[in-house]
C-alpha cells in the first residue's frame, strides 16, 4: 500500500508546489521557445495530479480490504455491486473514499460548468457575428463593421474567424493572411478545448497557487503555437508586423501596470523578432521526462486494478 | 448557427421600423418577396434565439428587434477587447488591449529587429547589410 500511496503522491507535489515554484516554472526561457513542451507538462502535472488527489484517497480506503492495492480495488468493487457496500471499512477509510468522490464530483462539476458558460457565449458571439458581420469570402471570414482593429476566433466545430474593418485597413495582404492563418490554428487545434480544463481547475481551486498559475501561463503558449504555424507560412516579420499593428492601446482609464496579457504580447514580438538562443531544447526535453514519470505513478494506480480484470482474468 | 440571409433581412427590416412590424408589412417589403407563412417561421425562430419579440396588437402580431444594431456590433467587438474572464475564454483572440507603454515596447521590438527574417537570402537585404552578419 506505501509504495501505491508514494507513486499518486508524489505525482501531487507540482500541483501543490507554492506561487512562487510555479511562477517560476510558468515564466522560464524555454517555454517560449517549446510551447508544445510547455503545454503538455502543464497537462501532464494537472492530469497526475488530478488523478492522484483522487487515486491516494482510493488506496487508502480499500487498504484493509487486501494486502495490495489492485486486489483491495476489486474486493471493495464486487461487495459494492454484490450490495454489501462499504463492510470492512473503518472510518478514516470511508473518509478517504469519500475525499475521492468528492473530490472528482467537484472536478467534473467544476468543468461541466466551465464547459456550458464557455460554449454558450460562443453560440451567442457566432449568432452576434451572423447578423452583423459581413462574409469576406475570399478569406473564408467574417468582418465586422467597427473602425477599430480587431482579429479573434470563436472556436467550435464550425469555427467563425472574425475580424472587424479595422483590421482590415491596418493589415496588408500578407499580414493579413498570418494573422487569418494564426486564428485557423487555434480552430484547428481546437485550443479552446485544450484551454478548458485549466480555466475549469482554476474556478474549482482558486485558492490553489498551482491552478492560479496555469490558468494564466496555458493561454500565451496557445497564442504561441499558433503564432508558430502563421510564423512557419508567412515568414517571422510578417507576423510581428501584424502584431505590433493590431495591438490597440488602451484608452483612457484603462492605464495602470501592464497585466500579464500585456507582457505575453510582447513576449511574442520578441520571440519573432530576435535570434533564437541555442541549447534550450534539454531543459524542454526534461521537463516532459519529468512529467511523465510524475504522470506514470498515478496511472499505474487507476490501471492496474483495470489490468488486473482484462489481463489477468481468473 | 449561422443566420440565414432571410434572418438577416428580416433583422435588418426590423431595425429599421422601430415602431414594430406585422409579418404581411415584412413579407412585402423584402426583397425576395418571401411568403408571409415563411415570415412567420423565421420569426418564431428568431423570437426562440432572443432577437425579436413581439406584441398582440387585435388579432396580428407586431414584431420588434429586442437589440438595437449597434449594440450587436459593440458585442462582437467586446468579444475582442473586453477583459472579462467569460468573454475572453471563448474566443482566441489574436492579441488583445495593452498598455500605451507596451503599445510603445512592442514598436521599439520590431524596430531593433533585422529587417529580414534570418531565413531569406542575402540579396533580399540590400537595405541592411548589417543584419546579415549578425545572422552568421
Amino acid at each position: 500500500m506505501i509504495m501505491w500511496v508514494v507513486a499518486a503522491g508524489l505525482a501531487l507535489l507540482p500541483v501543490v508546489m507554492n506561487g512562487r515554484s510555479a511562477a517560476r516554472f510558468a515564466s522560464a526561457r524555454w517555454t517560449s521557445h517549446h510551447p508544445r513542451a510547455a503545454l503538455l507538462t502543464w497537462q501532464a502535472m494537472g492530469v497526475a495530479g488530478g488523478l492522484a488527489a483522487v487515486g491516494v484517497g482510493l488506496v487508502v480506503a480499500v487498504a484493509p480490504l487486501a494486502a495490495v492495492f489492485p486486489h483491495g480495488a476489486h474486493v471493495l468493487g464486487r461487495q459494492i455491486v454484490a450490495g454489501r457496500g462499504l463492510d470492512g471499512l473503518g472510518p478514516a477509510q470511508v473518509v478517504a473514499l469519500a475525499w475521492s468522490a468528492t473530490l472528482l464530483t467537484w472536478l467534473l462539476a467544476h468543468t461541466v460548468r466551465t464547459a456550458v458558460r464557455v460554449t454558450g457565449e460562443q453560440r451567442r458571439l457566432r449568432l452576434m457575428v451572423g447578423l452583423v458581420a459581413d462574409r469576406l469570402d475570399e478569406h473564408d471570414a467574417y468582418v465586422i463593421p467597427d473602425p477599430r482593429p480587431a482579429a479573434y476566433c470563436v472556436p467550435g466545430r464550425r469555427a467563425h474567424v472574425v475580424l472587424s474593418r479595422g483590421a482590415l485597413r491596418l493589415l496588408d495582404e500578407p499580414q493579413l493572411r498570418a494573422v487569418l492563418e494564426h486564428e485557423r490554428a487555434h480552430a484547428a487545434g481546437r485550443h479552446d478545448l485544450a484551454l478548458l480544463p485549466f480555466l475549469a481547475c482554476a474556478r474549482a481551486f482558486p485558492w490553489l497557487p498551482w491552478a492560479r498559475v496555469a490558468r494564466q501561463a496555458v493561454p500565451p503558449l496557445l497564442e504561441m503555437l499558433a503564432d508558430d504555424r502563421a510564423r512557419r507560412r508567412y515568414g517571422d516579420r510578417v507576423l510581428a508586423e501584424a502584431l505590433v499593428r493590431m495591438a490597440v492601446p488602451a484608452g483612457e482609464g484603462a492605464g495602470g501596470a501592464p497585466a500579464l496579457a500585456d507582457v505575453a504580447v510582447l513576449h511574442r514580438v520578441e520571440r519573432l523578432t530576435r535570434v533564437r538562443p541555442p541549447g534550450s531544447r534539454w531543459r524542454a526535453v526534461a521537463a516532459c521526462a519529468v512529467a511523465a514519470v510524475l504522470l506514470s505513478g498515478p496511472v499505474a494506480v487507476f490501471l492496474a486494478p483495470l489490468l488486473c480484470v482484462t489481463v489477468w482474468r481468473g | 448557427m449561422r443566420l440565414g440571409n432571410l434572418e438577416r433581412s428580416i433583422m435588418e427590416a426590423l431595425w429599421s421600423r422601430p415602431g414594430g412590424a406585422l409579418a404581411q408589412d415584412l413579407s412585402q417589403e423584402l426583397d425576395s418577396r418571401p411568403a408571409v407563412t415563411t415570415v412567420l417561421t423565421v420569426l418564431v425562430r428568431l423570437t426562440r434565439k432572443g432577437l425579436v419579440r413581439r406584441e398582440r396588437v387585435g388579432r396580428a402580431h407586431l414584431y420588434f428587434a429586442t437589440g438595437d444594431r449597434d449594440g450587436y456590433v459593440a458585442e462582437t467587438m467586446r468579444a475582442a477587447l473586453d477583459e472579462a474572464e467569460d468573454v475572453e475564454a471563448a474566443v482566441s483572440r489574436f492579441v488583445g488591449t495593452v498598455s500605451p507603454e507596451v503599445a510603445e515596447a512592442l514598436r521599439e521590438a520590431l524596430r531593433e529587429a533585422p529587417r529580414e527574417a534570418p531565413r531569406k537570402t542575402p540579396r533580399e537585404t540590400l537595405d541592411g547589410r548589417r543584419d546579415v552578419g549578425e545572422h552568421r
